[in-house]
């Protein structure tokens, strides 16, 4: 298990090249696929695939990044509010941490070397992606962007978007890089 | 220790974590005062990691195992904090960009003295000193999007100049850089030397510039030092440096090779600069017979394959970057395209491959006009390898890479494996087959670039700067694979800065400035009336200047070239 | 017009010269400030108060014209919610749907209120954004006592942003080449093509990382000792004055319509 984190240099390479790298594919991910009824959300968040998979490979260094990226695209395109803050940007913040935690306590291999590893991995993503549903949407309707109904609709187009988006990007990043990234001083695991 | 020795290396040795192999081995160095040293090695020889370890970023920031040890003023850098190591000793990277870490030219160049905690008055001064010296003034409100890659390698030159380091170290400042870059870096290493008598130590592959600097050139190999000499000593054992994976001058080679077929011994004095090899020659009594050549540049019999007519191209942003580009590209032609930055050479090929559609204006490939035809096409026509091959590196084996486009494209399984074995086995990569790409070197990584291209049997094969950060044997390797295509019938364009290539491997040149061709024709007339150009800082190799002097009318391409036209006079 | 960072428009006005911690604080305060005001009038003449910032500011309006779209899809949201999923009674009863919702005058006015709420945030942030150069988020972030090491990741991820977006294009430019047609099929196949695009990315993300570990080493980035900075922003007393007024007013608002219902939805609370 990693020490508790002092952001040094090296976390902030992290941070930093995470949100660099999200930035982009959360703006063309807002631009592809938006969902209408649905404010400043995308029916597939690619970035997500990314920032999970840091966070798995780097700790909650990813997690920062990918909340930074998310706060920066999102309000690009909706205002640099308070609301999309909270909403989207604490959420992606939350939901890669969860899905570390996940994987920390179950002790997982992010190589996904065994059906053990891809069991924890699509677990930890759905139970993520549902904590992140749920936080987003909580925040749309405290600040009365939704009605309750609805609340539960978003919640579930939140989670199957999520979990496809970060299955289907993050799935192969995991297994075909991780050999790779394990040479990095930053890697985590030992 | 000698008090005006500020680096010494006793002894290094150097492995990173996770790897079997030394990387550093036994290196002894000491560095004097005000000295340039320069190091020269084959890619992989363990240059980069050399210059970490003499600033103390290896093994404070770099996990890995150290033996011996690396003094900085007499400083032990393993046993004093970092901050304490670099606050006499600056180090410039070769990326300009990943060195850029705030968002304007001012604040890039204070930043390593916010982190000094100097007061703001002290800042202030000192960053205006470091922007005057690299001739970045005026350039303070810049954002990075808006400076060249020179440009922002003066930036972190001066970065580091404000801190008033003692000693500086370079590495490869000038790989990602055209000509107008290079030539701004060697000027300011020239202004530090001789007006700051700051002690430089650069690693290079330009090793023509080098040998006018250096006061001492260190060859460095698998991690090994073989040799640490003056230039005209070190560069003098050509074939030595070549089998090592080094090229010397090109006129200090002439030279070599002269003086050794006339049975001169060959450790005498030898040129280092086409200035002092004319001197040299003026004292030989020899001939200079022109070479007999073909015009092998248009053949304006045959249909051109890609032609331009009257093409303007303006970016979003406003940028024109093409201005009224008529170009004909005739069937296996090798053309060298040459230009500064911002020329306008990468717009005009982007437009070859359908990438980019003219404003106004209308390029036709292959009898079929870019605006009509989808670029998923014309990609079967013409084959695009990017400078970086990492930007076109997507699969997760080396096969799959080759095979990517073709199953694309869906070719049958039985067409594809036939494709991918042979483009694999023609590259020497067919034993990598089942490895990831991006476990390849830089070299291996650009072959299979260029093999993912092939694949797909363009006509017309374009590579973008095939060279860049490339040491000269795999650049070599690069450009033979290049004419092996086009002596099978390819059409092969390419962008390069590297002049020498140039010479030995293109046919046709063209040369681009703000947008326009403004010079096309073949390589030896191109290269002859290059300098009246007054362009960008292009020059034609040393060889081809050195004969140019001699005789204007003899435009000479390669070293094999140069022997064979002198004829001593009896 | 001279390409900038971000949302940051070049002129010269009073707003341009606040301190940083002014503009952060204004910019928490609109947010605020639309989160607790509920009542349509005062959400709505507050948005015409910042338009009129605008105009003083000399912002083209136009900058707003950015979000039109996204600000459409925000109200079509919000009215689609509000009309087929709430109860909020009213005077006329316009539509009661089978699944026990409806619609009534307030619904509508109540909606619009919200559109109101984010139009309130959306036009506030976009205002003080445009007056806000990166060096006032970082000194911004700084003056409010959070650690300098944020701050300047925070910066340094824009820096990266464009260096990525570059090799987002190149990319995919390379994908197309190859025969991939990115914008085709549907949500999983192009789900599918993004994987491939994203493995080049990511090995470019995982190397830079460790060499921008070397440059921060290089360039002496301290995170533990004593820094100084290049620039000085004085917080006069009226500045001192304006950041009270900007925490102050939330607060009083906050109280105001806890305890004497002050810009409250008119009817507020009601069932539903």
């Amino acid at each position: 298990m990693a020490s508790a984190p002092v952001f040094g240099i090296r976390q902030i390479a992290v941070t930093a090249i995470t949100a660099g790298l999200c930035l982009p594919l959360a703006l063309f991910a807002i631009i592809l696929v938006p969902i209408p009824g649905l404010p400043a959300a995308s029916g597939f968040w690619i970035p997500a695939g990314f920032y999970f998979v840091m966070t798995l490979w780097f700790g909650v260094w990813g997690a920062l990044g990918g909340h930074i990226a998310t706060t920066i695209a999102m309000g690009y395109f909706f205002g640099y509010t308070l609301h999309i803050w909270m909403d989207g940007g604490l959420g992606d913040f939350i939901a890669p941490i969860v899905a570390l935690v996940i994987f920390k306590l179950l002790r997982a291999n992010p190589e996904l070397k065994e059906k053990r590893d891809y069991a924890v991995w699509i677990v930890s993503v759905m139970i993520a992606s549902l904590v992140c549903g749920l936080w987003v949407h909580t925040v749309h309707l405290l600040f009365g962007i939704i009605t309750w109904p609805f609340w539960w609709v978003g919640v579930l187009t939140y989670f199957i978007g999520d979990t496809l988006a970060i299955l289907i990007v993050g799935t192969p990043l995991l297994k075909t890089l991780t050999e790779y990234v394990k040479q990095s001083p930053m890697y985590i695991w030992k | 220790m000698d008090s005006r020795c500020v680096l010494k290396v006793e002894g290094l040795w150097w492995k990173y974590q996770g790897s079997k192999e030394w990387v550093l081995k036994d290196v002894n160095l000491e560095v004097s005062e005000g000295e340039f040293l320069g190091i020269v090695g084959p890619s992989g020889a363990g240059k980069t990691t050399l210059c970490l370890a003499l600033t103390g970023i290896i093994p404070h920031a770099v996990r890995g195992k150290i033996r011996g040890r690396v003094f900085v003023f007499g400083k032990d850098t393993s046993k004093n904090p970092l901050h304490r190591i670099m606050e006499d000793i600056g180090i410039v990277f070769q990326d300009p960009d990943i060195q850029f870490v705030t968002m304007r030219v001012i604040d890039e160049v204070v930043f390593p003295l916010e982190n000094l905690g100097l007061p703001r008055e002290a800042m202030a001064k000192r960053a205006y000193w470091a922007l005057k010296v690299v001739g970045m003034m005026g350039f303070e409100d810049k954002y990075p999007f808006e400076l060249s890659g020179g440009q922002k390698q003066r930036v972190a030159i001066a970065s580091m100049l404000a801190k008033l380091p003692k000693i500086l170290i370079l590495d490869e400042p000038t790989s990602d850089l055209d000509p107008v870059g290079k030539r701004e870096i060697f000027q300011v290493l020239q202004t530090l030397r001789e007006e700051h008598d700051m002690t430089l130590v650069v690693v290079e592959h330009n090793v023509e510039e080098l040998a006018k600097y250096a006061d001492r050139v260190l060859l460095l190999n698998q991690g090994r030092v073989l040799a640490q000499e003056d230039p005209r000593s070190l560069f003098s054992k050509c074939e030595y440096l070549i089998r090592t994976g080094v090229y010397p001058p090109q006129v200090t080679e002439f030279f070599y090779r002269l003086n050794k077929y006339r049975g001169l011994s060959v450790a005498n004095k030898l040129p280092l600069t086409p200035e002092e090899a004319y001197e040299a020659m003026s004292k030989l009594k020899v001939s200079v017979t022109p070479p007999i050549v073909e015009d092998a540049s248009k053949n304006c019999k045959s249909t051109p394959i890609i032609s331009f007519e009257n093409v303007e191209y303006v970016y979003p942003d406003g940028t024109v970057a093409l201005r009224g580009v008529d170009l004909k590209v005739f069937r296996g032609e090798f053309i060298a395209i040459i230009g500064a930055n911002g020329s306008g050479k990468t717009t005009l090929v982007k437009h070859m491959v359908g990438i980019l559609k003219p404003t106004k204006g209308r390029v036709t490939v292959l009898g079929k006009d870019t605006r009509e035809a989808s670029v998923s096409e014309l990609a079967l026509k013409v084959g695009y390898v990017y400078q970086n091959p990492d930007h076109q590196l997507f699969c997760t084996t080396v096969y799959d890479e080759c095979a990517y486009a073709l199953r694309n494209l869906g070719l049958p399984p039985q067409e594809i494996e036939e494709r991918v074995e042979k483009v694999l086995e023609r590259l020497g990569l067919k034993e990598f087959a089942g490895t990831p790409p991006y476990f390849l070197s830089k070299g291996q990584r650009q072959r299979l670039a260029v093999a993912t291209v092939l694949a797909m049997k363009p006509e017309v094969i374009i590579v973008d700067e095939p060279t860049t950060g490339q040491d000269h044997v795999q650049s070599r390797s690069i450009m033979d694979l290049l004419k092996s295509l086009n002596d099978e019938g390819k059409t092969i364009v390419v962008i390069t800065h590297d002049m020498r290539l140039v010479a030995e491997y293109a046919k046709r040149v063209l040369v681009m400035s703000k947008g326009k061709i403004i010079a096309d024709g073949s390589v030896r007339s191109v290269l002859a009336r290059l300098e009246d150009l007054d362009v960008s800082a292009l020059t034609p190799p040393q060889i081809t200047r050195l004969f140019l002097k001699i005789n204007p009318n003899v435009s000479i391409l390669s070293v094999e070239e140069a022997l064979r036209t002198v004829r001593w006079v009896a | 017009m001279r390409r900038t960072f971000f949302l940051y428009v070049e002129e010269n006005s009073p707003l341009y010269r606040l301190h940083p911690l002014l503009k952060i604080l204004l910019l928490l305060f609109f947010n605020l400030e639309a989160w607790i005001i509920e009542s349509p009038t005062v959400l709505w003449l507050s948005i015409v108060g910042v338009l009129v910032l605008f105009k003083l500011a000399k912002i083209p309006l136009a900058r707003l014209l950015k979000f039109l779209l996204f600000a459409a899809i925000i109200t079509q949201a919000i009215m689609f919610s509000y009309i087929l999923g709430s109860k909020i009674p009213g005077n006329v009863v316009y539509y009661e749907f089978p699944w026990g919702t409806y619609v009534t005058d307030r619904t509508l006015l109540y909606a619009f209120s919200m559109v109101g709420r984010f139009m309130l945030m959306l036009v506030g942030s976009t205002l003080v954004l445009a007056v806000t150069r990166d060096i006032d988020i970082i000194y911004g972030i700084i003056s409010l006592k959070i650690p300098y090491a944020l701050a300047f990741t925070v910066s340094l991820a824009f820096r990266f942003a464009t260096i990525f977006i570059d090799d987002y294009f190149k990319v995919r430019d390379a994908m197309i080449l190859r025969g991939t047609a990115l914008d085709k099929g549907g949500i999983l196949e192009r789900a599918r093509k993004y994987v491939n695009l994203s493995i080049p990315l990511m090995v470019l993300a995982v190397r830079r990382m460790l060499e921008l570990t070397y440059v921060l080493e290089a360039k002496g980035l301290n995170l533990k000792g004593k820094r100084s900075y290049f620039y000085e922003f004085k917080l006069g007393s009226l500045g001192i004055a304006l950041a009270l007024t900007l925490i102050t007013i939330p607060i009083l608002t906050l109280f105001l319509k806890m305890s004497y219902g002050l810009f409250t939805f008119p009817g507020w609370p009601f069932n539903g």
